[in-house]
C-alpha cells in the first residue's frame, strides 16, 4: 500500500486499526504501525488528521518498546536461569535441550 | 598415509573450487576407525556419570601418552590444543584421567589394547572400590574391591573410546609420528593429524529430570533422552509350589557384570562362575529328583545386581507387596523365605562362607562348611544380592558362598578385561580345574538341599560326573562363545546364534536381553518337562515352549521356570522420590551414533586464512554486483 496515494481519512483509520490490534498481544502491529505512519506523524505537512495519527503513532511506539523489553528481559532470565529452576523450567518447556541440564 | 596427503591437497582445493563431488571429499578427508567402543553417559537419581562427546563430535590433535613425562608435556608445554589422548593400560587410571580433566586440554581419550599383547594389567577395575556403596544393608567400612577406581562412577568431560586393532593403532601411530611427533613446540604452526569422536549424549543432570523430559505431557510427542536399566530375573522352583509349601529357601546369583565400554561385558569372574554354579546347581537337583513336602527351594538368578540391585530390590520389592506370582501363578510372601543362599564369585582356591544371622550349629552350614572345606566368616556383607533381603529384614539367615575373604580375589571386577584370561586362562587352555571347583560347589550344595528338603540323609545315587559334564557344557558358552551346543539347544529350531561372547550388562528395560533369554531358555529345557507328544503347532497353541532340544530335532517343553520384572521399584511406584537414595534409579541415555575417525587438522593460520579468504571473496563479489547493476544501462547499453 503506498500511503501517499491515500486519502487522510483512511490513513487515520489504518493507524488506529494497527494500534487497537496491537492489544491482541501483537506487540509487531505496534512497532509497524510506528515506523510505517513515522512521515506522516512527523514529517508530512500538517493535514487535519495529523495530530491523531501523531497520537498513535507515539503510544504505537512505547507499546512496541515496553512489550520488547519486556519480552527480552524474559528471554535472558530464563535461558540463564532455566537449569536452575529445574522442574518449573521443564514445566513450561515444549522442547528440551539435548545434553545439557 | 596416502588418505592423509590426499587430504591435505584437497583440503586446498576445497577453498578454492566449490563443492562438486561433497560425498568423495569427505571420504578424502576422514579415515573411519571401526572396531572402536565407547563409554557412554548413565545417570541415578542425583548425579550423572559416563561420557560423552560435543554434539558434531569432539576434535582432539592426537598426543600419545606413554609416560609421565608426555602427560606432564601436556599440561605445561602443549601449545596445539586440545588434544585426544591415546594411552593403553598402564596409563589408563583414576589419577592420570583426573589430571586430564583438570587439563581442560583434553578433548577425548582412547584406551588401545594390543592384540598381540594378551597380557593383563596387574589389575583394573572401574568399579568403586565398594561396589553398591549406598544401596547395601549396612554402610562400607572397608574395600571389598581393594582395585576398584571408580572410574565408573565419575562424569568424564571428554569423549572415551576402547580399541582392539593392531592395524587401526599403527595407522594412527604412524599418523603422530609423521606429523605431530617432531619439533613438538611448534605444534600450533602447522597441520597436525587429529582424532574425531562421536558419542553425543541426549540425557543430562539426573534420572528423575530425564526421565521428566522424557513423559512430559506439554508435548504430544516428547523426544526420548534416557531409559531406565532394567531386564528380568529368571527363577524356578524345585517342587511345585503349593499349600503344603510352608518355607522356601532362596538360591540366588547375579545374571549381570558392568564395565565402563558399551558391548564390553564379560563378567568372567565377576558373575559367569556363580550363574554357571546356580544353573548347575539347579540342573542337578532337577536331576536328583528331590520330592518336595512342605520346604521348597527356589532358584532364582537377579539381573543388574552391578547397578544398586535392581533385580533383587525388585524381587524383594514384590514379594513385601504380596505380588510375586512367577512361581507358577502361586503367591509366594517374604516371611515364608527360611533363608537366603547367594552364589556369589567363585573359582579355584580356598572358599568362603559369608553368614549373617546363621546359628554356627546349624546342620546345613556346618555341612557345607565342612564338605567345602570353607572358612566361615560371620556378619559379613559382601556387596551381593542378599544385601537387598537384609534391608528389608535384617534378621533373615543369608549365606554368601564366594572365593573372596574380606577383599575380591578378582582383580579385574566390573571390567571389560574380567574374561577368560581374567580368570587367567588363555582362549584354548582347558577350563579343567575352574570346572571342577566349581561342580564341587554344585553338587555339594545341591545334595545339601536335597537333604534338607526331603529330610535324609542325601541322595541316593549321587553323580558329580554329571555335575562336571554340565559345567564343563555350560562354561564356554559364557565365557568364549554363544555358539554353543546348550544355546543352540535352548533356542528355537534354525536360530542362528552369533560367535561371540554375549555381554552381561543389564542395558534398557525395553529391550530384552539376549544372556538372559537364552538362560532362562536353558533353565527351561534342562528342568522342564518335555512333551514328546506335542509338534511345533501344538505346542505354541498350549502356551509351552518350542525349542531345538539336545538332538535339534526340536522338542516342546513344558517349564516350570519363569521370567519377573527386574526394573527397578523407583520406576515403578508413583511419585516416587528419585533422590531418596532408598531403591535403584539407574538410567541410560539414548545416543544417536558412536563412531570415531582421523583427519589432518590445519593450523590456526590456515584456518584464519580460509576464513579471510572467504569473507574477502563474499565482500568483493556484494561489492561487484552492486557495481553492476548501478552501471547497468552503461554495460548492457539498454537505454
Amino acid at each position: 500500500m503506498d500511503l501517499s496515494k491515500m486519502p487522510n481519512q483512511r490513513k487515520l483509520f489504518l493507524c488506529k486499526c494497527y494500534f487497537f490490534a496491537g492489544f491482541a498481544m501483537l506487540p509487531f502491529l505496534w512497532a509497524v504501525n510506528s515506523i510505517w505512519f513515522a512521515k506522516q506523524a512527523f514529517l508530512a505537512p500538517h493535514f487535519e488528521e495529523q495530530k491523531q495519527i501523531k497520537k498513535y503513532v507515539i503510544l504505537s511506539g512505547i507499546g512496541a518498546l515496553l512489550s520488547f523489553s519486556i519480552y527480552i528481559t524474559w528471554i535472558i532470565l530464563f535461558q540463564t536461569q532455566r537449569a536452575a529452576w529445574g522442574e518449573f523450567a521443564d514445566s513450561i518447556s515444549y522442547i528440551y535441550p539435548f545434553g545439557i541440564p | 598415509m596416502k588418505y592423509l596427503k590426499c587430504s591435505r591437497i584437497s583440503l586446498y582445493i576445497l577453498t578454492l573450487v566449490s563443492f562438486v563431488a561433497a560425498n568423495r571429499i569427505k571420504d578424502m578427508l576422514y579415515m573411519p576407525i571401526s572396531g572402536v567402543a565407547a563409554c557412554f553417559r548413565r545417570h541415578n537419581g542425583t548425579h550423572q556419570f559416563g561420557c560423552s562427546s560435543s554434539k558434531s563430535g569432539s576434535i582432539g590433535v592426537i598426543h600419545i601418552v606413554e609416560n609421565e613425562g608426555d602427560v606432564q608435556w601436556l599440561e605445561t608445554n602443549s601449545t596445539a590444543g586440545p588434544y585426544t589422548i591415546v594411552l593403553s593400560f598402564n596409563m589408563f587410571n583414576m589419577e592420570i584421567l583426573k589430571r586430564f580433566k583438570n587439563s581442560n586440554n583434553v578433548n577425548g581419550v582412547l584406551l588401545t589394547d594390543s592384540t598381540r599383547n594378551s597380557e593383563h594389567p596387574s589389575s583394573y577395575s572401574p568399579d568403586d572400590s565398594c561396589p553398591n556403596r549406598y544401596s547395601g544393608s549396612k554402610l562400607c567400612d572397608k574395600p571389598w574391591n581393594p582395585y576398584g577406581s571408580s572410574i565408573l562412577l565419575e562424569d568424564w568431560p571428554f569423549p572415551m573410546f576402547y580399541m582392539k586393532d593392531e592395524e587401526a593403532l599403527s595407522k594412527i601411530k604412524l599418523c603422530y609420528l609423521k606429523y605431530n611427533a617432531h619439533n613438538r613446540e611448534k605444534q600450533a604452526e602447522r597441520s597436525l593429524c587429529a582424532l574425531e569422536m562421536k558419542s553425543f549424549m541426549f540425557a543430562a543432570l539426573n534420572s528423575e529430570s530425564c526421565i521428566r523430559r522424557s513423559t512430559y505431557s506439554i508435548n504430544f510427542n516428547p523426544d526420548v533422552f534416557c531409559d531406565p536399566l532394567g531386564d528380568r530375573n529368571i527363577h524356578w522352583p524345585v517342587g511345585p509350589m503349593n499349600d503344603d509349601v510352608k518355607s522356601v529357601i532362596m538360591v540366588i546369583a547375579k545374571l549381570d557384570a558392568n564395565s565402563l565400554y558399551e558391548k564390553l561385558v564379560p563378567g568372567a569372574g565377576s558373575t559367569v562362575t556363580g550363574l554357571v554354579t546356580l544353573l548347575a546347581t539347579a540342573i542337578y537337583l532337577h536331576y536328583l529328583n528331590a520330592t518336595v513336602s512342605d520346604k521348597n527351594i527356589v532358584f532364582s538368578l537377579l539381573n543388574g545386581e552391578s547397578l544398586d540391585y535392581i533385580g533383587s530390590s525388585r524381587l524383594v520389592y514384590d514379594l513385601k507387596q504380596e505380588n510375586f506370582r512367577a512361581l507358577g501363578g502361586k503367591l509366594l510372601k517374604l516371611d515364608q523365605i527360611n533363608s537366603v543362599i547367594e552364589l556369589g564369585q567363585l573359582g579355584k582356591g580356598p572358599l568362603y562362607l559369608h553368614t549373617n544371622n546363621f546359628n554356627a550349629d546349624d546342620a546345613m552350614l556346618s555341612n557345607l562348611q565342612s564338605k567345602l572345606s570353607a572358612k566361615l566368616l560371620e556378619n559379613s556383607n559382601p556387596p551381593a544380592s542378599v544385601q537387598s533381603f537384609l534391608k528389608e529384614n535384617s534378621s533373615l539367615p543369608v549365606i554368601v558362598i564366594a572365593n573372596h575373604g574380606t577383599e575380591f580375589v578378582n582383580k579385574y571386577y566390573n571390567s571389560l578385561l574380567d574374561d577368560l584370561e581374567g580368570l587367567g586362562y588363555s582362549s584354548n587352555s582347558s577350563l579343567k580345574d575352574l570346572t571342577l571347583s566349581l561342580s564341587r560347589v554344585a553338587a555339594t550344595l545341591a545334595e545339601e538341599l536335597y537333604s534338607v528338603v526331603t529330610g535324609t540323609s542325601g541322595p541316593p545315587q549321587p553323580n558329580h560326573r554329571f555335575v562336571e559334564d554340565l559345567i564343563a557344557e555350560l562354561l564356554p558358552c559364557y565365557l568364549t562363545s554363544a555358539l554353543c551346543s546348550l544355546f543352540s539347544a535352548a533356542s528355537p529350531p534354525g536360530t542362528k546364534l552369533p560367535d561371540q561372547l554375549l555381554p552381561m550388562y543389564v542395558s534398557v528395560a525395553r529391550s530384552d536381553n539376549p544372556v538372559t533369554t537364552l538362560t532362562g531358555q536353558l533353565l527351561a529345557l534342562l528342568t522342564g518337562e518335555p512333551q514328546p507328544e506335542l509338534g511345533a503347532a501344538a505346542c505354541s497353541e498350549r502356551h509351552l515352549l518350542w525349542m531345538a532340544g539336545l538332538n535339534a530335532s526340536g522338542v516342546c517343553i513344558n517349564a516350570t521356570a519363569n521370567y519377573s520384572a527386574a526394573v527397578s521399584p523407583a520406576f515403578v511406584i508413583d511419585d516416587y522420590d528419585m533422590k531418596s537414595g532408598v531403591y535403584s534409579t539407574w538410567t541410560e541415555s539414548v545416543w544417536q551414533s558412536l563412531g570415531m575417525r582421523m583427519l589432518l587438522k590445519p593450523s590456526a593460520a590456515t584456518e584464519r586464512f580460509s576464513l579471510i579468504l572467504g569473507s574477502v571473496v563474499a565482500s568483493v563479489s556484494f561489492i561487484l554486483v552492486w557495481f553492476v547493476t548501478s552501471r547497468a544501462d552503461v554495460l548492457f547499453n539498454t537505454g
